[in-house]
């Protein structure tokens, strides 16, 4: 064993260490200060907790989490729906949302996130659950709108249910990814393909831009 | 001989020079260890079969009792209160006795303590993996379990402690019983008060005379809801990590580890400065764990900042570890205990420094709800606690077994195969919490989330989540190879245990042994001498002399926090401001909510959808507090292995769920929710809905006419048949064959949540309170 590994040779080149006069079953302690920086720290973690408070809670630097939510919302509604929102709901909006990658592509996201549990990942259908939709089968469906208004209000038998979570426009986007669908023809589950064939959808309509 | 000295009472007959002879009782410390080492193995082992079935979900074979909401409640209470627990209890007796040179007061005491908390854990393992549950973390047991609890901690042990302290042969005591006095004291208290509840089975045997079924007797409801019950469990929560995971083993440590080292403590100054800081600040920082929940704002800060102050007072503890080991690091390469300490104290600091970092507002937006958390905790109890008691353990088993060790080697083997399992575990785990926060965040360019299907966040975490199970897989051999050294040791023992005398003299009335505190600054002033006087800190070594008054003070110190926190949060009511169409749940809803507690949903479910714009989007408008105002308890979770369900109702058909309890992965392709066929099978009890409702009434929950018609049961059942015939309008089963089936009660809840805050509040009640002021 090295020699500067050896417990006495520690006290005799850095400070002199005191030993107490405590003994408790043999334990002893020895009489160090509090290092330095735990004192800094600790103050510092206080001077922090209190600006901390005042900053957040007594002065207007930080709005709410509400407003900051709210802000956030206003803000995404632009990047997201654009020009969308002033259009009324038809189906020319829907048409348009069809030309239009970047909205289609939202609307895909939104399908991911509300339709896929019971229609499934590609929209092939779940037994019992959701039908095809990339056939030309449609039971609920005359018309592009009555995507719409089985998202908003669901079926009268109750075995598709209202999307409560979904604003209009975002209605608009996935029913209209929806539609995009049809004509894949991606297999389903038996049953999937209930209904008849009903009229072709209308075509996409090119924007201009991306909106 | 011995024999002789047994019989005397440890704290009477002084003999001729005046000094007392004593025995320790080292047979009560030798249970509380097997019982440790046990324990320790049944943890860790249901541990790693609920992380299989989050690898493999179908682990649980579609067995009630083996599902993973109900054995995680057994993993967490079973890790923290039987492994964790009679570590404590193993450390307290040894170390006590020792350094008040006094057996414990009481052996029947002592003896009382252990079967009582063994009957305690045995009554858990009976009750939580068959759905018997307060549904509130780390609180799970029931109420007569919580009775037993209070009455072995507090009476049993608590009072045996006290005893001993005040019957002690050392002037002084030694900072680790600081430390077990705030344990004792401030568990207690957070007991208490967060299992106030109204016993659902005795409410019912008063009002129609008889007791329907075990399962109702067993039932309570905590007598807070919604954001009032959040506030006082996770005050509960983290103060169960404070005061059972932490006090105990700085105590633990300031006793066992300048043993081993047999090195004096490094400072004196800061163990006082960092034993009353902690205790004091602990206390207020529950809140962080409710961060961007229905809490108020002002409550969430205070957790916050009081977390943050929290560092250096928890680093204190690790500086006096591990500072005490200078001039001991040549002995570490040879000694596996000082390694497990080193580790233990290691993992501590840094447990105590991401726990600050954690309870920062905006890290936790990340954190929270992640697997972070979990790691966060694991990098907790398997570093510090754990490793703390096997470091102890192994110290103690030659000394305890009064015989060598029987493998120095396989100790070293435990160290090592711990050490790596550990690291394998929570590196894992880190980056599984991180990898799903970020996603649960990410947006595309087109404003929308990047990953809309929750079942995406999951799929990608498969991988980690067996690197977990072999990290914990290898943490249990650890503990196995640490069992089996421990019972070879054991079969070396003595055939007699050799009792050795100590004498000491019983402490005299009179004491002027402190020197009394001189100023040095000779200042005019007196107030300044005074100053002085105080920063030298012998007012605090008379302290020492008094257990009983630091006891008090310690009381003081802890209960500060939460009066400050509590108070407000039930007096004042515009920190929940109250929705007019939010509407007490029907009878059956209820009883569907309270099938949803036993099977542990919460375990893997949130229900509280923060304000920030990934959440929104993807789970609704954010939760309120006024809309939790009627959910004894609440259910907000802690983690979401899946997703939110605060607005579930009416997303999805009744025979979506259905068929999703039947088997999630018909429906959902890669879900790892298990099965829960039993849901499909079991019949609901209409008859005791009856208890339940009565007893949400006596909290105060208006059912008003219902419960004055005396109409609960039919109303439930009648609910119970709609469900069920439009279940079968969907293509479900007939009707009969469902409607008393758990599976329709729990759809009627599932149905239920988050729906009440879009309803049109009827005409008569028009004034619908609103947030925001006008100047």
């Amino acid at each position: 064993m090295p020699e500067i590994n050896k417990p006495d040779s520690y006290k005799s080149d850095a400070r002199k260490e005191e030993l107490l006069s405590h003994n408790y079953d043999g334990i002893q302690e020895y009489d160090n200060p509090i290092p330095g920086w735990w004192h800094m720290i600790f103050l510092g973690s206080c001077v922090f907790a209190v600006l901390y408070v005042v900053v957040v809670h007594f002065t207007p630097m930080v709005p709410s989490r509400e407003v900051r939510l709210a802000n956030k919302i206003a803000a995404a509604e632009e990047v997201q729906f654009g020009k969308l929102r002033e259009m009324p709901m038809d189906e020319i909006k829907l048409q348009t949302i069809m030309g239009n990658e970047s909205w289609l592509a939202t609307g895909k996201s939104i399908f991911n996130g509300t339709c896929t549990v019971c229609h499934g990942k590609q929209a092939q259908g779940i037994t019992g659950l959701g039908l095809n939709l990339t056939d030309d089968n449609y039971l609920y469906v005359k018309g592009m709108m009555d995507i719409v208004d089985l998202v908003t209000n669901g079926t009268e038998n109750k075995k598709m249910p209202a999307q409560t979570l979904l604003n209009t426009n975002e209605i608009a986007m996935v029913a209209a990814y929806a539609a995009s669908l049809r004509g894949t023809n991606v297999p389903g589950p038996d049953g999937s393909d209930a209904g008849e064939v009903i009229a072709p959808f209308p075509a996409p309509i090119k924007g201009d831009d991306g909106g | 001989m011995a024999d002789i000295v047994k019989k005397t009472k440890s704290h009477q007959h002084p003999d001729k020079d005046g000094l007392e002879a004593f025995v320790y009782d080292d047979h009560i410390v030798r249970m509380f260890a097997w019982a440790t080492i046990i324990w320790g193995v049944v943890a860790m082992l249901v541990g790693v079969i609920i992380a299989l079935q989050l690898a493999f979900p179908d682990a649980g074979l579609g067995v009630s009792f083996l599902s993973f909401g109900r054995l995680r409640p057994l993993h967490t209470n079973a890790a923290i209160f039987a492994f964790a627990g009679n570590g404590i209890f193993a450390a307290v007796y040894y170390s006590t006795q020792r350094l008040c040179k006094s057996r414990m007061y009481s052996d029947l005491l002592s003896k009382l303590h252990f079967y009582g908390w063994q009957l305690i854990i045995l009554s858990a393992v009976l009750t939580l993996p068959f759905g018997i549950t307060q549904g509130k973390e780390y609180a799970e047991l029931e109420w007569p379990i919580d009775i037993m609890i209070a009455v072995v901690w507090l009476v049993f042990f608590g009072g045996n402690f006290m005893m001993t302290l005040i019957h002690r042969r050392e002037r002084h005591i030694y900072v680790a019983l600081w430390f077990y006095i705030a344990t004792i004291v401030t568990v207690t208290m957070l007991h208490v008060f967060n299992n106030l509840w109204v016993p659902a089975g005795l409410v019912y045997l008063v009002q129609y005379g008889e007791m329907p079924s075990a399962e109702l007797a067993l039932k309570s409801y905590p007598i807070y809801a919604g954001v009032q019950d959040a506030l006082m469990q996770w005050w509960y929560g983290h103060n169960a990590v404070a005061f059972f995971l932490t006090t105990p083993f700085l105590g633990m440590m300031y006793y066992f580890l300048p043993k081993a080292a047999e090195r004096p403590v490094f400072s004196y100054k800061l163990s006082i400065i960092h034993f009353w800081s902690l205790v004091f600040i602990y206390i207020w920082a529950g809140p962080h764990h409710l961060h961007y929940t229905a809490l108020p704002e002002w409550a969430s800060t205070v957790g916050m900042v009081f977390s943050v102050m929290l560092w250096m007072p928890s680093w204190g503890g690790m500086i006096n570890g591990l500072m005490t080991l200078r001039g001991a690091w040549h002995r570490v390469a040879s000694d596996p205990i000082l390694k497990f300490y080193i580790v233990g104290i290691t993992f501590y600091g840094m447990a105590t420094f991401e726990g600050p970092l954690l309870s920062i507002k905006s890290v936790n937006s990340l954190s929270h709800y992640t697997d972070w958390t979990i790691a966060h905790v694991h990098a907790g109890v398997l570093g510090w606690n754990g490793f703390m008691t096997f470091g102890m353990l192994y110290w103690m088993m030659p000394r305890l077994f009064q015989t060598k060790l029987y493998s120095k080697k396989l100790c070293a083997a435990h160290f090592w195969i711990g050490t790596i399992g550990m690291v394998l575990y929570v590196l894992a785990i880190y980056a599984a919490g991180i990898t799903q926060g970020l996603m649960w965040r990410a947006f595309d360019v087109n404003g929308r989330l990047s990953y809309p299907d929750f079942i995406e966040t999951v799929t990608i975490l498969i991988p980690m989540y067996w690197i977990r199970v072999v990290g914990g897989l290898l943490y249990l051999t650890g503990a196995i190879l640490g069992l089996y050294n421990m019972f070879m040791t054991w079969r070396t023992r003595p055939e007699k245990y050799e009792e050795v005398v100590h004498y000491a003299p019983a402490l005299s009335k009179n004491y002027d042994g402190d020197p009394p505190a001189k100023s040095r600054l000779g200042a005019n002033t007196k107030l300044g001498n005074a100053g002085d006087k105080f920063l030298q800190g012998n007012w605090h070594r008379s302290l020492e002399r008094k257990p009983v008054k630091m006891t008090l003070w310690v009381l003081v110190a802890v209960a500060i926090g939460g009066i400050v926190e509590a108070v407000p949060m039930f007096l004042v009511s515009s920190n929940i401001p109250t929705i007019s169409t939010v509407k007490p749940y029907t009878p059956l809803e209820l009883a569907g909510r309270d099938i949803y507690i036993a099977e542990g949903c919460y375990n893997c479910h949130s229900q509280m959808i923060r304000p920030f714009l990934w959440e929104t989007m993807r789970y609704g408008e954010y939760s309120k507090p006024g809309e939790f105002i009627y959910d004894h308890p609440f259910q907000w979770g802690s983690r979401r292995i899946g997703p939110d369900l605060a607005r579930e109702g009416g997303l999805r058909t009744h025979l979506w769920h259905y068929l999703h309890f039947k088997n999630p992965a018909d429906i959902s392709e890669n879900s790892i929710m298990p099965r829960y066929p039993w849901l499909l099978k079991n019949t609901v009890n209409f008859d005791e809905i009856r208890g339940r409702v009565d007893s949400m009434a006596l909290m105060g929950v208006p059912y008003g006419e219902l419960l004055l018609e005396g109409k609960t049961v039919e109303h439930a059942k009648g609910q119970a048949l709609e469900i069920a015939m439009e279940l079968e309008a969907q293509g479900g089963p007939s009707y009969e064959e469902t409607y008393d089936k758990k599976v329709i009660a729990l759809i009627a809840y599932l149905q239920r949540m988050g729906t009440d805050i879009s309803k049109t509040p009827p005409p008569v009640e028009s004034e619908v309170e609103t947030e925001g002021v006008s100047p």
